[in-house]
């Protein structure tokens, strides 16, 4: 009953004007951004933080900030299906079947099987989200500094290990992540850490300004460097309601893949990437016609597209209910929250129902807005491939320049602008998923918190965070996670893996 | 990218050590109860020197297995991007970064219209080599529209420089 109620509460803030037509604009953009490739999410509601600041009410930034996110997954099917061309990571798996759908001229049944399993998959994991996300927010209430501390650093761990790229490069990645947020002035002590005498530094690094250049300018780097063009499309799209048969087909497909994906998503480091792989990965297994997958299978599209999308939606439980962001782009909703003077967290649901049942009440919304948005305009979206990358690229430049010069007024921002987009264009030149750094970077308040707090009650002693039943539950699981990691590696994979 | 990631490991493990020598000479440990400003920075150094260590020897026995495959397998098989693939790469990139750099120079400076217009044009003309015409109007119709979108519709406050103020 109180569920319900919050969601009703949820409804009345999601449905005022103002939140509907962020909403909308956040579906566009979303969708903008998961056609275009080259352009992630997390770039993109990077790109759009220092926009946080003009909006006023925070829900509604969240809301912005939530329809571009489940958006992209949305976009992302199209290229995917149509060019080969996969717009965001968790779309690759969709070239596969998709494109050999559209070259047979079923074009249309994939896109409309894609849009209609992400609307269900989308639907199913915003339901499980209002279910569940009161009942872990209530049971975080109970946790202190030291579980707080191994709920972060736990978190942290399995974002990178999960992550699918190689561990060393995830835990360097973490660890500088840690040290950026350091810089400037230690809350507790007042010293001011590694500024080097420059005054600008003493207030540490702008998150902002770290986002933008990592995810935004470094992907414009690269992408300098291999010269971006614009496709042609030639594919037909034709009908895109599918048949009987596509529906016989996919209809478990789009079930399991909605399992999947609300599971995995949950889970730091999982997201939509890993679920949609372990789709892919699973409906093969599972098919009576094994042989069809890479030939032009409809469920090798309707499970990894419902898988992403359920994933995209569950991932903004650990967020909303424990303050753990699970990966980049959930990083920059968090920001959003902080700059806006809100902390998510299990308080959250107390403090701001507003914005917590909002935002749940907003992508129930947003997901009927992209249904509607996405099988009717799909020729549209498609042409936004062919905006020319020299055109593209220097918007985003003085998009990401002028946003962070607004946040202090100072120019010294914009110079660190460019050295974390040289330092994201070489993280991308050695192959590192800069995911964890910005994780870390965000989480580093409350791990150091939390730790110097957890020592203070225990006479220094790190042995508290063992003999918290919480804490030391949550390693032990973590200790279990990396013993399977290791045993899995030591098999399959060199411990560097490029 | 064999070479370039032991230099990058190695530089990480010096970089760790530095790291945790001026957290604790600089920033204090302080005690276990009370850690002090240098307490965190000091364990991250010492895992990032630890980490740059291991990578740097994942590296160095990676590329010898390469290098054994490249023996068998014939001449090239080790070796990573030439010098002249590495320097058309380079050039495609660094006047891009010359551009951004000389912009955020000029910002406050000539203010933001006219470094906006400047940057448009520089992209435009040596990075993009488009036509004068075509320059003129991206970079009129892009400054025009981060004016309108930071100043009048998000009411964040830019430089105007001398001329415009």
């Amino acid at each position: 009953m109180e569920i319900f109620s919050g969601l009703i509460n949820g409804f009345s803030v999601a449905l005022t004007p103002v939140n509907v037509l962020f909403a909308f604009l956040g579906a566009i953009l979303g969708t903008a951004v998961g056609v275009l490739p080259g352009l992630g999410p997390a770039a993109t509601i990077a790109l759009l933080l220092p926009a946080t600041y003009a909006i006023s009410s925070p829900v509604t930034a969240i809301i912005l900030m939530a329809g571009i996110f489940y958006g992209s997954q949305y976009g992302g099917s199209t290229t995917s299906i149509l060019l080969n061309l996969p717009g965001e990571a968790s779309s690759v798996v969709t070239c596969i079947d998709g494109y050999k759908m559209a070259q047979k001229g079923r074009a249309g049944a994939a896109l409309g099987i894609a849009a209609i399993g992400s609307f269900a998959a989308g639907t199913v994991g915003i339901v499980g989200m209002t279910l569940f996300a009161p009942k872990i927010a209530g049971f975080a209430l109970s946790f202190g500094p030291p579980e707080m501390f191994s709920l972060a650093l736990v978190g942290l761990l399995m974002a990178v290990t999960l992550s699918g790229a190689s561990i060393v490069k995830g835990l360097i990645m973490m660890a500088m992540g840690l040290l950026l947020a350091s810089v400037g002035l230690d809350p507790i002590s007042g010293k001011t850490r590694f500024s080097f005498g420059v005054i600008e530094l003493q207030s540490g690094f702008d998150f902002v300004t770290l986002a933008m250049g990592v995810f935004g300018l470094g992907e414009i780097f690269t992408g300098l460097e291999s010269a971006m063009k614009s496709e042609a499309v030639t594919t037909k799209v034709g009908q895109v309601w599918p048949t009987v048969k596509d529906w016989v087909d996919s209809r478990m497909a789009i079930l399991r893949g909605t399992l999947i994906g609300f599971v995995v998503g949950i889970i730091p480091g999982g997201g939509a990437v890993i679920s949609s792989l372990v789709s892919y990965a699973v409906e093969k297994k599972v098919s009576k016609r094994p042989e069809e997958f890479g030939q032009g299978a409809i469920e090798g599209v309707a499970g990894p597209e419902s898988a992403n999308n359920a994933a995209s939606s569950s991932s903004f439980i650990p967020l909303l209910t424990l303050g753990i962001p699970g990966n980049a782009s959930i990083a920059m909703i968090f920001a959003a929250l902080m700059i806006k003077g809100v902390t998510p967290g299990p308080f959250l649901i107390q403090e701001h129902p507003e914005i917590f049942w909002g935002v749940i009440a907003s992508m129930y919304v947003g997901n009927v807005m992209l249904l509607v948005l996405n099988l009717p305009l799909v020729g549209l979206w498609v042409q936004l491939v062919r905006i020319p990358f020299g055109i593209l690229a220097p918007v985003i430049i003085l998009f990401t320049a002028i946003g962070s010069y607004s946040i202090q007024g100072q120019v010294f921002d914009i110079y660190s602008l460019i050295g974390f987009g040289l330092f994201g264009y070489l993280l991308r030149k050695l192959k590192f998923e800069p995911g964890p750094l910005v994780l870390a970077f965000v989480l580093e308040p409350m791990i150091e918190g939390a730790m110097r707090r957890s020592l203070l009650i225990s006479g220094g002693s790190f042995s508290i965070f063992v003999t918290h039943p919480i804490s030391m539950a949550l390693i032990g699981m973590f200790a279990l996670l990396v013993l399977g990691q290791t045993v899995v590696m030591f098999r399959k994979k060199p411990l560097i893996n490029n | 990218m064999a070479r370039a990631e032991r230099i990058s490991s190695v530089a990480l493990v010096v970089f760790g050590v530095f790291v945790a020598a001026y957290s604790r000479h600089y920033l204090r440990l302080g005690l276990m109860i009370t850690p002090d400003a240098g307490f965190l920075p000091y364990g991250i150094g010492i895992a990032l020197s630890a980490l740059g260590a291991i990578w740097f020897v994942s590296t160095f026995l990676t590329g010898m297995a390469h290098e054994a495959g490249g023996a068998e397998g014939g001449v090239g098989e080790a070796g990573g991007e030439g010098a002249p693939d590495r320097a058309r790469r380079l050039s495609g990139m660094l006047p891009g970064v010359l551009i951004i750099i000389l912009y955020a120079w000029l910002f406050e400076r000539l203010g933001y219209p006219l470094s906006t217009v400047l940057f448009m044009v520089c992209w435009q003309k040596i990075v993009e080599r488009e036509g004068w015409l075509k320059t003129a109007a991206i970079a009129l119709l892009s400054a025009a529209a981060m004016y309108i979108l930071f100043v009048y519709l998000l009411r964040i406050y830019l430089p105007t420089g001398t001329w415009f103020s």
